[in-house]
């Protein structure tokens, strides 16, 4: 995203100096090579319009490029309209990076979340095992019962975030240290 | 509570029309009803019309169209048309987005606090009601499948939308 900000300072640099849309997105593609397609189908087959759109197109979909530079302002002014969208541009990669920032923090949260579910489904599992096994039929268990369960729920908490399905493994990894610390601890 | 993909819908929104404003109001809104993706765009396009066909000056048809949104949204776009200038435009950008962000977290925390809670909830009623005799022991199994299942597919869609939402 940087280079194609920068890109978008150097087209409205270009525009400030005079240059007419057309020139600058040839002018530029001397020294980025991302435009040199754009910059062909502007010079040879002289289809402005869609060299703009192979040009908006290196700039990301969300760009207002082809808008801007398709309007009929004069070069200086669409140069001062790039560069407005280019300093906007750089808010918003502040924004995305704090935005994943956050996320990140809820993610975490999210798996330590899933993986204390686990362990405590387990315990609870056992206990109402014991249960079972001394009033009602020594064969019964429900531990694995409720750690199918709770993988669910670790989906479904993990998924609320937008976290890695891979981090579902932590829910049965907990489910089995904590079945693992019930035996130790002889339960 | 916001869907995966709103906060990055409004803040596209209040970009695109940012992104415009040293063309001018129209050229700004007209931007904005490009870029932002829908219900915005439409409102955006519905004063665009409102001012060419009734007349209206455009910071009042915005005003009107933008009466469906909530309030934050409508501030941010309507302070930006009310003549801030640049400096201060890129501002009220980096303020609403930052009043998106927290809200967003706000949202997420809340939708996660009820999900645990929830699942808690959800566990120690089965388990109880198992242990008492409502149920009979071995039907854990087959239930605690079925629940599972449904609730690897809820997620399974989540994850799918998280990753079209992804940049």
């Amino acid at each position: 995203m940087e280079e194609r900000i920068s890109l978008m300072e150097s087209l409205a640099a270009a525009l400030e100096l005079g240059y007419t849309p057309a020139a600058a997105i040839i002018e530029l593609a001397r020294a980025n090579p991302e435009l040199k397609r754009p910059a062909q189908t502007i010079a040879t087959e002289g289809d402005f319009a869609r060299g703009l759109s192979e040009a908006a197109r290196v700039f990301g979909k969300d760009s207002p490029l082809a808008h801007i530079l398709l309007s009929e302002a004069e070069p200086r002014e669409l140069g001062r309209l790039l560069r407005h969208a280019a300093a906007s541009a750089r808010v918003i990669r502040q924004v995305e990076r704090e935005r994943e920032a956050m996320l990140q923090w809820h993610r975490r949260v999210c798996r330590l979340l899933s993986a204390v579910m686990s362990a405590s489904a387990v315990i609870m599992g056992r206990a109402a095992s014991l249960f079972f096994q001394a009033f009602v039929s020594p064969q019964t268990s429900v531990e694995f019962s409720l750690a199918v369960m709770c993988l669910g729920f670790s989906a479904l908490v993990l998924s609320e975030v937008g976290d890695d399905p891979r981090w579902l493994a932590v829910s049965p990894a907990s489910a089995m240290a904590a079945h693992l610390l019930m035996r130790v601890l002889g339960a | 509570m916001g869907s995966v993909g709103e906060v990055r819908q409004r803040i596209r929104a209040v970009h695109a029309f940012c992104s415009g404003l040293p063309g001018g109001l129209p050229v700004a809104t007209d931007l904005a009803a490009s870029l932002a993706g829908e219900p915005y765009a439409h409102s955006f396009r519905e004063a665009l019309l409102r001012a060419a066909v009734e007349g209206d000056p455009l910071e009042r048809a915005l005003e009107e169209s933008l009466s469906r949104h909530d309030g934050a949204f409508r501030e941010a776009i309507l302070s930006l048309a009310r003549g801030a200038d640049l400096e201060s435009s890129l501002e009220v950008l980096r303020r609403f987005a930052a009043a998106e962000l927290e809200r967003e977290s706000r949202d997420i925390s809340l939708r996660v606090g009820v999900r645990t809670t929830l699942s808690y909830a959800a566990m120690t009623l089965l388990v109880t009601a198992s242990v008492i005799g409502s149920i009979p022991p071995e039907s854990m199994a087959p239930l605690s499948l079925a629940l599972s299942s449904v609730m690897m597919a809820v997620s399974a869609l989540r994850w799918v939308r998280w990753r079209r939402g992804s940049p």
